[in-house]
């Protein structure tokens, strides 16, 4: 029996070495396990700052795709933003997105492939005449919080979807089964 | 040879391959390092639990076949059961891999009223399991009516049943009426249970012109009252909607009398990063934003129903069955003998 008792300790650790070096991401995972996601939080924060430096020029330019490349997020994100701008576009505008102020008030790894960004964020905006560069009719403050789903594809992390709040709405809580 | 057939028929080689099977399976169902731990279907019918507890119960099989006998009549009854234990043995491994390879499972969402036609497209995204040559079930049935009951605040399901009609196009009174339960029942060959409970809103895209743009039901999470969940069409727009209904909805119900009722959905609309709408229309109600308005109107119901077959689930309960009966019978009479005489 003495044999025998090596047995479960040797079955253990044989299972802890195959999820380690099996299954995809076994060792991120323990990384991510052991610092509680919190190294993740700088390269959220930029990614987002930088999703919206992108937003902002897209519109301002009528749409010019200089930087589409570097803007993180998915295609569907990226057609749903130029869509809009398009439409403006044919109407002989451009919408101008005036960021005021941008405050990031919680971002949190859910996984080393999963995260959500909360912001605060204040946008003039108004249209531009294309031609004249004439301020149009319809300029408003945009006081607005926004939860921001991202995923990380190869080690970069891209915006796959956003809610959009008003500045009075109470954000829900994650629903973290949905993600 | 023998030497080797001893070893691997050795207590060590049971307990080694028993630990290792729920090493497996804690692993794939818990995954203590996994954030998407797998559900249990998943499990039972991945490869590394096949494989190990095909190993496990293949070892059992022989260990239940080279145990040490009596003599005589003992012989003879203990072969009996010792051949039953093993029959039964091999018809779990014979289901486990049945499963493996021909399990379906997937959920679809039905609104009331409407038509399920079995096809592949019909079921939700991310909820198909197929074995390695499963088919798609064939089946088709219409979904007439949700029934549901809620706690006293509103915010938790009680009960929950749908009356189905098979097959789907029948007249009224003809077909088959099919009660659905939250408990799974047989139908065929496969299992069917309902799940969730949501709204369908009907809405209605005009332009300024009234000229309607688009109409459809739209399946939301919108249960319990209060939860937030969105849709999307050809605009740039995206829908943000909640639903607080008072009393029970009634499909039939009219627009009026959902409005007198209390009902309210709490629409938010936004373009981007523009918020272009954010209030309360009741059922029906027109909601007019930028240059075209939406209508919601009252809406159904919907539940999720999980539609699994998996024809290997009967004979492993069937051989695990025979597999411990043989094993009570047959150690009811005889004394377990081990290696070396030890008893």
């Amino acid at each position: 029996m003495k044999q025998g008792f090596w047995i479960g300790p040797l079955s253990l650790l044989l299972a802890v070495l195959t999820q380690l070096t099996l299954q995809p991401g076994g060792l991120e995972a323990l990384r991510f396990r052991l610092s509680g996601g919190e190294p993740y939080r700088p390269a959220l924060e930029a990614t987002i700052l930088q999703f919206n430096r992108n937003y902002a020029t897209f519109f301002d330019t009528g749409g010019l795709t200089i930087g589409l490349s570097e803007f993180p997020a998915t295609d569907l994100v990226k057609r749903r933003i130029f869509h809009d701008i398009n439409i403006w576009r044919a109407a002989g505008l451009w919408l101008i997105h005036d960021k005021q102020a941008l405050e990031i008030t919680e971002a949190v790894a859910l996984s080393p492939e999963r995260a959500i960004v909360d912001t605060r964020e204040f946008w003039q905006i108004w249209p531009k005449n294309a031609e004249t560069g004439t301020k149009g009719r319809g300029s408003k403050s945009a006081k607005i919080k926004t939860r921001y789903f991202l995923y990380r594809d190869e080690g970069t992390w891209k915006v796959w979807d956003y809610i959009v709040y008003d500045e009075s709405d109470v954000m829900p809580p994650v629903e973290r089964e949905r993600l | 040879m023998s030497r080797i057939f001893q070893l691997w028929a050795s207590n060590t080689a049971v307990v080694f391959s028993g630990l290792y099977l729920l090493c497996v399976l804690g692993m794939e169902r818990y995954g203590f390092l996994s954030f998407r731990p797998a559900i249990f279907p998943e499990v039972i019918h991945s490869k590394g639990v096949a494989v190990s507890a095909t190993v496990f119960l293949s070892v059992l099989m022989v260990r239940l076949l080279v145990w040490p006998s009596g003599k005589g009549a003992r012989l003879a009854h203990e072969t009996l059961w010792r051949g039953v234990s093993v029959v039964g043995v091999f018809v779990v491994i014979v289901g486990l891999w049945l499963g493996r390879v021909a399990y379906f499972e997937g959920t679809v969402r039905l609104t009331e009223g409407q038509d399920f036609r079995g096809t592949e497209e019909e079921y939700m995204q991310g909820s198909l399991r197929k074995g390695t040559s499963a088919s798609v079930p064939e089946m088709g049935f219409l979904l007439r009516t949700i029934t549901a009951g809620f706690s006293s605040d509103g915010n938790h399901l009680d009960t929950l049943s749908a009356e189905t009609q098979w097959p789907s196009r029948q007249a009224e009174g003809e077909g088959k009426k099919v009660k659905l339960g939250r408990l799974p029942s047989l139908h065929g060959r496969v299992w069917l249970h309902v799940e969730s409970l949501g709204y369908s809103p009907y809405y209605r895209l005009e332009d300024e012109e009234g000229r309607v743009l688009d109409e459809a039901f739209v399946a939301l999470a919108l249960f319990p009252p209060g939860s937030e969940d969105y849709f999307r069409l050809l605009l740039p727009h995206t829908f943000y909607l909640r639903f607080n209904p008072s009393g029970d909805l009634v499909p039939e119900e009219t627009a009026e009398e959902e409005a007198a009722s209390g009902a309210v959905y709490h629409l938010r609309i936004a373009r981007n990063k523009d918020i272009v709408f954010n209030g309360t229309a009741v059922p029906g109600e027109k909601v007019v934003f930028e240059n075209g308005s939406i209508t919601l109107e009252p809406p159904r119901k919907w539940v999720s129903i999980r539609v699994v077959r998996d024809p290997g689930l009967l004979l492993m309960i069937a051989g695990l069955g025979l597999g411990l009966l043989g094993f009570v019978m047959g150690r009811g009479s005889t004394p377990i003998t081990l290696k070396g005489g030890e008893q």
